[in-house]
């Protein structure tokens, strides 16, 4: 192998690579049939070198980096040797790559353009004679993959966003690397048979079968992009640059690890449970150690985040150091030995509940992170995840908060931070299509915490109903408030409750299930970010 | 009308740009004058365009223009932009439903940039913010109605601390308008001189969208009223506090044709509209949408149908496609602000001459910073960095000897080649990758027309068209120098370049019509019974903007086409996309295809909603005299090179000749590799390709 890269075709396949994974979003975007995939752009696509490294990928939602090449090295362990051309996978396992039963992968393997679909162990040769082909060639050379935020996957409430489930039966369906489709055709009558045979089954499984197909399409772009590459450059080039651009992340990162400081950081959850990291640096290696050993083990709710979400928070976090548009990949994690003790909420087993991992978890996982790095105070620490629906109608949003204030900065008021970008729906959209009054938005003065560098502070957000609805909230940092550092305080915890039309207050809890009846206010108040530096009068 | 394109007097075409403003000017004999200067120079003169009309007509300093001898002069201006990207429109208040005096500022909640510790979001543009107890459901029902006596203290307040300008948006006012016309009402006897309702400036649905707009526009239009103050002051040499108001009052009476020059500005949507009816919400992409209706149209006047605008300037490259029709976004994100507004859909990407080229230890990177026009790029002789622009003038596409001598720190030298090769033997020394200079600015070129072919690819995968199959348009300062590279990565076959190429944008604005939009936001179900409503409201909206066009233009009727939109949605989806008006059956069908086409598929169980309508009013204002040229008896004609330069090209230096576009004959040939050079560009004819003049004088390349 050329061991040096050349430093212009380094710039032109790290953009090349980034490029087909954007291609691929796009199809996808375009094919998708779901509002959660075609408008609120929750999924995610990315290529990966045969070993399942991921090269790039094109997420909207941080969430998504990087943790998706756990999926498809879970799917090169099972499968190996049954890969074959023609094939895609599904799969959503928690326990195997996965982050949480919406999230659902399919992959496709791609394998080298001299074999064309149907697979054949023969091919023929210039001369036209049939040359056998050597068995070892027949391995997939690269995989592409593409996540998307199912807007219903069964289980116990629909919209599969569960804010009591304690198993990962009650939130529903799981594709374990099952085949979607098989020598070129569509699996359609497995695929309705696990989303339908299921104490809780899917609630729209057209709808689930045709993002399917959506991402299938979104593969192939991806397969023939990739293909239309080796062909113009060698699949020697092809594979030397994809080891390149992870060489070249990698660099970025290390650079960064030589300035951090050794740290250690806990924090707790409203459910008690505490995430505990120590980080090492290792000037010589310019690597870094973060190891989760002292979380707490398994919890019995849904607050479990399983591995493949830890390691996207890390992926996250180390990229948000470098300042510098850098390529996202495999690369990046290198420099980084992630240790998680098994068992451990941070690193589940079956059949623990994990739905509230992706979305709650992974905001204190991240803030744990910048705590220890001692660079950051805490942001808000949740995405509120407010749902209400009735037969008629169903509704999911996330809602921002406060950031935590910096070294050097403030933090930003009324904003999404950390693991999640997601829009919110306008109010005249939401009031129009929904049966509720969207009684006030508005930033929540005094919520950050005070000090040197002030956190952002959280928003209050009153929505009435105007028909009877169930609604739910789960939530962080309603006990625990978002930490400051270096002196800073904390930011306010947030608060949900309930006025009743009567005018009766319901205190509610961080997760809750309420039944509103006409006239009822649901409100939440999201927590501030934490304060960084003591004294205020030192500002410069 | 006759007016606007009478013969017997002048016309000015003007695109004021942030660094140059360009000039197209038709003379009463119907010659062509092309002049380019800066847009701002103090010292020399208060206003560019003024200028520029001073020096085509040849009027001193002290003379006043003649006025009577001009009969319009059109101009799309920067103005409004760059005081939206500075932050320096006028004071607002935003007065909106009490609840929501947050809402703009929180927006959809989302960061710009995701990996950012350091959330930074965009300055809001009011400077204090009313809530009014007033509320409509989104039903119409009348919740709470409006606590007038407060409405009135509260304005009174903000009037009193100095602010004049106000933006009213209220909730659910794009279809219940009655309340913000009732607060306007009571702004307006207060005495503010600025009150932009919601309703008005975009009645569209989406309250931050139509929030943001508002506030812009009443941020915006003020100064847009003084800039056209000032140039008609300039035109008609009224001094401020002139004493002479009769004559000014009858210079700018619209209806007084013999002596008014008519002045026009370039919205964003593509059309002309009058200086007084010009309005900040429609002025972002004022020269940007003259380069789309100038590559269109002259493209239509030479055959070419698909075609792919590329505009490459200074710091930004504009990609716009047209196949048939103009394509407009109706939701825009410029600076940080979304407006809601029909726009010229343009696809900026972040890459041009100006570009600075990085190496990071590892790779070769280009952009995404910019050198400006100052110090501008390495070869202006101003301590600039390299940018891409030298890397040309490496290679040797750029030479000096072509270029007018207004470089250097006085304005007063060559390009600076000298200072672009010690650059870049540096570069070789920091790179040390074995490449030498031409190599390595061959490298950072690579990776620039690699950027620019993925933007444009991008755009075609996600509206779903094939991009070979088009030709390539191109224009600006930069495009010419790159036309073949990007067309040979695109697979595109055939590319454009008119004469006045490089001052397109200027050209464009003089053939723009007046164009009148006018949208209202539906959101029912598609039927017979909703066809109705829209019949009636179709013929409100049209009589609406027959006012309008009436006012602009003072044209017969029969000059107006009128085209009837309606964008349609499946239920629960957010995406619209535009059919012709017509019966149902027929809207439905062309909305299937139109899915079929763009996401590959169609749904049957979803009934289709009627999102928005909109009608567009078109009245041409000039029509190019296409001069039917008998075509030149002589053909394949040699051209004669005004110099043969050495051209680093395919890996290796070539001797190329250099021809000189204005003395090209009319169907001659051009072979590979060679330079033509024109006054406002460069083009550049890579090994692969050949040029040909065409009868009107157009470039046409295509792949050999």
């Amino acid at each position: 192998m050329n061991l040096k890269p050349d430093p212009v075709r380094l710039e032109i396949f790290n953009n090349l690579y980034q490029f087909i994974a954007e291609q691929m979003g796009i199809v996808l975007q375009n094919t998708a049939m779901s509002v959660n995939i075609k408008e609120r752009l929750d999924f995610s696509c990315a290529i990966f070198d045969a070993s399942g490294s991921l090269v790039a990928n094109a997420p909207h939602i941080p969430v998504h980096l990087g943790s998706m090449s756990e999926s498809v090295r879970s799917l090169i362990k099972d499968k190996q040797d049954s890969i074959k051309p023609g094939n895609v996978y599904i799969s959503n396992n928690p326990y195997n790559g996965g982050t949480h039963l919406p999230d659902v992968t399919v992959i496709t393997p791609v394998f080298s353009p001299v074999f064309t679909f149907p697979p054949s162990p023969t091919r023929r040769g210039a001369g036209g004679e049939v040359e056998e082909i050597d068995k070892n060639l027949l391995k997939p050379i690269f995989y592409v993959a593409s996540r998307g935020h199912q807007a219903d996957i069964g289980g116990i409430t629909p919209g599969s966003m569960p804010p009591h489930s304690t198993t990962i039966e009650e939130e529903g369906i799981l594709f374990d690397n099952i085949l979607l489709v098989e020598s070129g055709i569509f699996q359609d009558k497995i695929i309705q048979k696990v989303l339908t045979n299921h104490q809780y089954p899917a609630r729209n499984i057209q709808q689930n079968i045709a993002d399917f197909k959506a991402q299938i399409a979104a593969n192939n772009r991806g397969l023939q992009e990739l293909q239309k590459m080796v062909e113009k450059y060698s699949l020697e080039v092809v594979q030397n640059y994809m080891q390149f651009v992870q060489d070249n992340a990698e660099e970025s990162v290390r650079k960064v690890i030589d300035v951090l400081q050794d740290g250690e950081f806990t924090v707790q959850l409203d459910n008690q449970a505490t995430i505990h990291s120590k980080i090492k640096i290792n000037k010589t290696t310019r690597g870094a150690i973060i190891d989760f050993t002292g979380t707490s083990p398994q919890l019995d709710n849904n607050f479990n985040a399983p591995f493949a979400i830890t390691q996207s928070v890390v992926l996250y976090v180390f990229r948000t150091l470098v300042k510098d548009n850098i390529p996202l990949n495999d690369g990046c994690l290198k420099p980084l030995q992630i240790i998680i003790p098994k068992g451990s909420m941070l690193n589940p087993q079956y059949p623990a509940a994990v739905v509230a991992g992706n979305v709650e978890t992974s905001q204190n996982i991240a803030n744990c992170l910048y705590g220890a790095l001692g660079i950051m105070a805490a942001s808000q620490g949740t995405m509120n995840n407010f749902t209400f629906g009735n037969k008629k109608y169903q509704y999911y949003e996330t809602i921002c908060g406060g950031s935590g204030a910096g070294k050097n900065y403030h933090g930003t008021d009324a904003v999404h931070t950390q693991m999640t970008n997601s829009r919110l729906t306008d109010p005249e959209v939401l009031e129009l299509r929904f049966p509720v009054l969207l009684e006030s938005f508005s930033i929540r003065k005094n919520s950050g915490g005070q000090g040197k560098y002030h956190g952002g502070n959280g928003v209050v957000r009153k929505v009435r109903f105007l028909e009877t609805m169930t609604a739910g909230i789960l939530s962080s940092s309603r006990v625990n408030s978002p930490f400051g550092l270096a002196g800073g305080e904390a930011g306010k915890t947030g608060k949900n409750y309930v006025t009743k039309k009567s005018g009766i207050s319901q205190q509610l809890n961080s997760t809750a299930t309420v039944q509103m009846q006409p006239g009822d206010t649901f409100v939440i108040e999201t927590p501030g970010g934490g304060a960084f530096g003591k004294d205020i009068t030192d500002l410069d | 009308m006759a007016s606007i394109n009478s013969g017997s007097r002048w016309q000015f075409w003007i695109d004021r740009g942030g660094t140059f403003t360009d000039i197209v000017a038709k003379s009463p004999e119907g010659k062509i004058i092309v002049d380019k200067l800066l847009s701002e120079n103090p010292e020399q003169y208060q206003d560019a365009p003024i200028q520029g009309i001073r020096d085509i007509l040849g009027i001193g300093k002290n003379q006043p223009i003649p006025t009577e001898k001009i009969g319009v002069v059109k101009m799309g201006t920067t103005v409004a932009t760059n005081a939206l990207l500075e932050r320096k429109g006028d004071r607002v208040v935003f007065v909106t439903t009490r609840g929501f005096k947050d809402a703009l500022r929180i927006g959809y909640q989302n960061r710009p940039d995701i990996f950012a510790l350091n959330i930074t979001l965009p300055e809001m543009l009011y400077e204090t913010v009313i809530e009014v107890s007033e509320r409509y459901n989104a039903q119409g029902e009348q919740l709470e109605s409006i606590n007038k006596e407060q409405v009135k203290q509260d304005l009174q307040a903000a009037f009193d601390i100095g602010i004049r300008s106000c933006a009213i948006v209220f909730m659910h006012s794009y279809r219940y308008p009655q309340h913000e016309l009732e607060v306007g009402k009571i702004a307006e006897e207060i005495g503010f001189s600025q009150i932009s309702l919601s309703h008005q400036v975009s009645p569209l649905i989406k309250f931050v969208s139509r929030g943001d707009t508002t506030v812009v526009d009443a941020y915006l239009s003020p100064i847009l009223r003084r800039y056209v103050e000032q140039v008609k002051n300039n035109l008609y040499n009224f001094k401020e506090n002139s004493n002479n108001q009769l004559l000014r009052r009858k210079a700018l009476d619209p209806t007084n044709h013999h002596l008014a020059t008519k002045l026009m500005f370039m919205q964003s949507n593509g059309g002309l509209i009058d200086a007084d009816s010009f309005q900040g919400k429609d002025s972002i992409l004022s020269g940007p949408a003259g380069g789309v209706v100038g590559a269109v149209k002259t493209c239509e006047i030479a055959g070419f149908k698909q075609i792919i605008g590329f505009d490459m300037g200074g710091t930004s490259t504009d990609v716009s496609h047209y196949r048939g029709e103009y394509e407009r976004s109706f939701e825009t994100e410029v600076a940080g602000v979304r407006l809601r507004s029909p726009m010229m859909a343009i696809h900026t990407v972040a890459a041009g001459g100006s570009s600075i080229l990085h190496f990071d230890g590892n790779r070769y990177r280009v952009g995404p910073d910019s050198a400006g026009s100052n110090p501008g790029s390495a070869c202006y002789g101003r301590g600039g960095p390299l940018t891409i622009t030298d890397c040309n003038v490496m290679v040797g596409k750029l030479q000096p000897q072509f270029f007018p001598k207004v470089f250097g720190k006085n304005a007063n030298l060559p390009l600076d080649k000298e200072v672009v090769i010690n650059k870049f033997e540096q570069l070789v020394r920091q790179i040390n990758d074995g490449r030498n200079k031409e190599q390595i600015a061959s490298g950072f070129l690579v990776i620039a027309v690699n950027n620019m072919a993925n933007a444009i690819k991008k755009i075609s995968l996600q509206k779903g068209y094939d991009v070979s199959e088009y030709t390539l348009c191109c224009f600006g300062g930069a495009g010419g120098q790159h036309a073949c590279l990007i067309a040979d990565s695109l697979g595109i076959k055939q590319i454009f370049i008119h004469p006045y190429a490089g001052v397109l944008s200027a050209y464009g604005i003089g053939l723009a019509d007046i164009i009148i939009i006018k949208e209202k936001t539906i959101e029912t179900i598609l039927n017979e019974t909703s066809l109705k409503t829209i019949r009636t409201i179709f013929a409100e909206l049209t009589i609406l903007a027959k006012q309008e066009i009436e006012i602009q233009a003072a044209t017969e009727n029969q000059q107006i086409k009128i085209y009837q939109k309606v964008y349609l949605k499946y239920a629960g989806t957010d995406f619209s996309l535009v059919v012709d008006y017509s019966n149902l059956e027929q809207m439905t069908q062309q909305f299937e295809s139109l899915h079929q086409q763009r996401y590959g598929f169609i749904v049957t169980d979803k009934n289709l909603i009627i999102e928005t309508i909109s009608i567009e009013l078109v009245c041409p204002t000039y029509q190019p005299e296409v001069i039917r040229q008998e075509p030149n008896p002589r053909k394949n004609i040699k051209p004669k090179p005004i110099d043969i330069v050495k051209v680093y090209m395919n890996n290796t230096w070539q001797d190329t000749p250099v021809y000189q576009r204005e003395t090209l004959e009319r169907e001659t040939i051009i072979n590979s590799p060679a330079i033509i050079v024109e006054a406002t560009g460069t083009n550049i004819i890579e090994p692969g390709w050949q040029g040909k003049i065409s009868n009107n004088k157009n470039l046409i390349l295509s792949k050999t």
